[in-house]
């Protein structure tokens, strides 16, 4: 006998990810999922903003690695609150490691909430956190192919950030190729060229943030 | 990635449905899998063999039906699946754009019991 089931194989992570959603909606906390290769820049990038904006918006932070605090102590000497989750061997966040994170960091309502994800361009874009932007983050050094490669990672996106832009002239990154890349994939994130080291490009990415703080937080 | 994870998933789907119409053996999961979800039937069917022991599901036929991601040619308007390391076109070179409602799928269709 044939019984029809119909059930997403995720469903228990989508849950937890909806009521995630739902939390952050009515609390106003923009939740920000940061997603990129390890090295990319994502702890660089939060410390940009966070340097940028924490007089205006109280900031705090999820870490998220296999293991070490070692970007959780970068924050802390910043003075940004955080917490780390070690996965111990998992190579993403999921929506429930998020719940029970989020109430003991003391996340404020009116607030912006990073989530730096594991390092890895596959597995994060597979599991909603309950996010309400998704920003990942893509590096010159790591070539202008990733999009081709990382199809499902960069057309999850909400907004793309091509970071270390001041390596241009040292590598071989074809600019047109990325960006056709992303528009095919994703045409409405917008990119934003930035140099953590330099700063360039941070400001336009700040205006952005600001932008879509608070409203945004449901997809 | 994860086969582990999603098998034990899509078995606890299973057994909970089976349990449902009183039926006590499953002899087939139907699963619907896209492209772009980052997972290998090989892989799946290895972790189910493993973990469906002692289980209903023990022993029953896993069978994949595939949803390929689908581009459209911004241009010619053309439906395709990619070809190597492009977007584009097959037929006329434009940029194709990504179908956003097929390939990321994975569900558990329906199951065989009796």
């Amino acid at each position: 006998m044939e019984i029809r089931v119909m059930k997403n194989i995720f469903e228990a992570n989508q849950k937890t990810a909806d009521e995630n959603r739902l939390h952050f909606k009515e609390r106003k906390i923009t939740a920000v999922n940061v997603m990129a290769s390890p090295g990319a820049g994502k702890t660089s990038l939060i410390l940009k903003i966070a340097e940028a904006m924490k007089d205006k918006v109280d900031i705090r932070v999820i870490e998220g690695d296999i293991a070490s605090s070692i970007d959780s102590e970068i924050m802390e000497r910043q003075g940004i609150p955080v917490i780390q989750i070690n996965t111990g061997g998992g190579c993403h966040l999921d929506a429930y490691m998020i719940k029970q994170v989020e109430e003991d960091l003391g996340v404020k309502e009116r607030s912006l909430l990073f989530i730096e994800n594991v390092g890895n361009l596959v597995c994060p874009s597979e599991f909603d956190l309950g996010e309400g932007v998704r920003m990942v983050i893509a590096s010159v050094p790591e070539g202008h192919d990733k999009p081709y490669k990382y199809v499902s990672m960069f057309e999850s996106a909400d907004v793309v950030v091509l970071n270390k832009t001041d390596l241009l002239p040292y590598v071989n990154f074809d600019r047109e190729s990325f960006y056709r890349g992303i528009k095919a994939l994703n045409p409405k994130a917008p990119v934003f060229e930035v140099s953590c080291t330099t700063g360039e490009g941070v400001r336009e990415l700040l205006g952005w943030l600001e932008g879509i703080l608070y409203w945004r937080t449901e997809k | 990635m994860h086969e582990y994870a999603v098998t034990k998933n899509l078995i606890d789907i299973a057994v909970q449905e089976a349990s449902k119409a009183g039926a006590s053996r499953i002899t087939e999961i139907r699963l619907v899998v896209g492209d772009l979800s980052s997972y290998v039937d090989e892989s799946v069917q290895m972790y189910f063999d493993i973990i469906s022991k002692g289980t209903p599901a023990e022993g029953a036929r896993l069978s994949f039906t595939r949803i390929p991601a689908e581009f459209v040619c911004a241009e010619c308007g053309l439906r395709f699946e990619r070809k190597g390391r492009s977007f584009d076109c097959p037929d006329c070179g434009g940029p194709g754009s990504l179908d956003e409602e097929k390939g990321r799928e994975f569900y558990v269709e329906s199951i065989e019991v009796e």
